[in-house]
């Protein structure tokens, strides 16, 4: 699949339970769905993630630093998919003859 | 104990493979945008910290290695992404390069039109003083068509100073009538005038040419009497680059398109 696919799927279902998802969150969730091991690589990732917060498809935070701080990390990218996105993985899906609907749709 | 330190040293390489993907990141956003390198840099180290603490608490010993993978893998990628940073930060840094281009560009031919004009004038001076003195020296006979010619010249690479795509050649042109005319200069300045001629003979004497004749007096002597001429040839050289440069990259900005830098 498209990584820009596995992002908005993967990235739907944490935020189903979760409100943001961030980077490493995202690459363990697309590895599981996959079922293949391996974590995406950093530039195919971030790359891919940059691109679809510019087109619309996600939007990106910076965690407060208080936060962080308070958890002893460095700060998140915290990322959010859009109705946009949601939309473009329905159409995406709908173009495959697909016919399940994610929890997360609904929530987008 | 020893258990404890191969754990102990198992984290510390795996540190060190952290700290030499972030060092890789380092060299892919050398360069580029503050804010967009930094964005990158922290959105990374945020993951391998959370890879690292994710692996720790699942007794993952394997995690070094699957860090190095992703980061080797992802090199296309993340040179790929430089390329389009370094193309956005580029174009937007256009239209303030042009602007201070054209400012430039503007000062340059206000500077060049002085000193344009300075010649032309003292051009049709010299002309007409040689012309009235022709009686009294032989060899201001021959000195007049000279310096009219100079700002015959001086007037017409003026006219083309105020067209863009003449200008470089405008300003060559006034660097080669700036060393005819300061030769002629020279050559007739005792029928000139006689008080300038007067005050560069003491500038002479004081370098030591007709002093003391010695190799350096002399060279000092000739260097005094060649370099305002020389000077202000070199100056239009320079700016004949100068605007070669503008009107290239005004070109490459907008190919087929008239030049920008007006």
């Amino acid at each position: 699949l498209p990584i820009e696919r596995r992002i908005l799927e993967s990235g739907l279902d944490i935020q189903a339970g979760e409100q943001h998802f961030y980077g490493f969150s995202l690459a363990r969730q697309m590895a599981e769905q996959d079922d293949r091991g391996g974590l995406t690589a950093h530039g195919t990732l971030y790359k891919a993630l940059g691109r679809m917060t510019e087109t619309g498809l996600l939007e990106a935070e910076w965690e407060h630093p208080e936060i962080a701080e308070a958890e002893g990390r460095p700060r998140r990218r915290l990322y959010r998919v859009t109705g946009e996105g949601a939309r473009a993985l329905h159409r995406a899906r709908q173009a495959e003859g697909t016919q399940a609907v994610t929890p997360g749709l609904a929530l987008a | 104990v020893n258990a404890a330190d191969r754990e102990h040293d198992r984290r510390e390489h795996d540190d060190r493979i952290a700290a030499r993907v972030l060092a890789w990141c380092s060299f892919y956003t050398r360069g580029l945008p503050d804010e967009v390198a930094a964005d990158r840099r922290d959105e990374l180290a945020s993951d391998l910290h959370e890879q690292l603490a994710d692996a720790s608490a699942r007794g993952d010993r394997r995690v070094g290695r699957a860090i190095a993978r992703r980061a080797i893998l992802g090199a296309v990628a993340d040179l790929s992404w430089r390329a389009k940073e370094r193309g956005l930060a580029s174009r937007s840094a256009m239209p303030v390069t042009m602007s201070r281009d054209r400012a430039a560009t503007l000062r340059l031919v206000v500077a060049c039109y002085i000193l344009g004009s300075g010649m032309a004038s003292a051009g049709i001076v010299a002309a007409f003083r040689t012309a009235v003195h022709s009686e009294y020296f032989d060899s201001a006979n021959n000195l007049g068509w000279p310096f009219a010619l100079g700002a015959v010249v001086a007037f017409a690479a003026m006219v083309m100073l105020a067209r863009p795509h003449g200008r470089a050649w405008g300003a060559a042109l006034l660097a080669l009538c700036a060393a005819w005319m300061w030769c002629f200069f020279l050559s007739g300045l005792p029928t000139l005038s006689a008080t300038v001629s007067h005050y560069l003979e003491r500038v002479v004497v004081r370098l030591g040419f007709l002093g003391g004749v010695d190799g350096f007096g002399m060279l000092r002597g000739v260097t005094a009497v060649l370099l305002p001429g020389a000077l202000v040839a070199a100056f239009f050289v320079v700016v004949a680059i100068a605007f070669r440069r503008t009107g290239r990259l005004a070109k490459a900005v907008a190919p087929g398109a008239p030049s920008t830098c007006r």
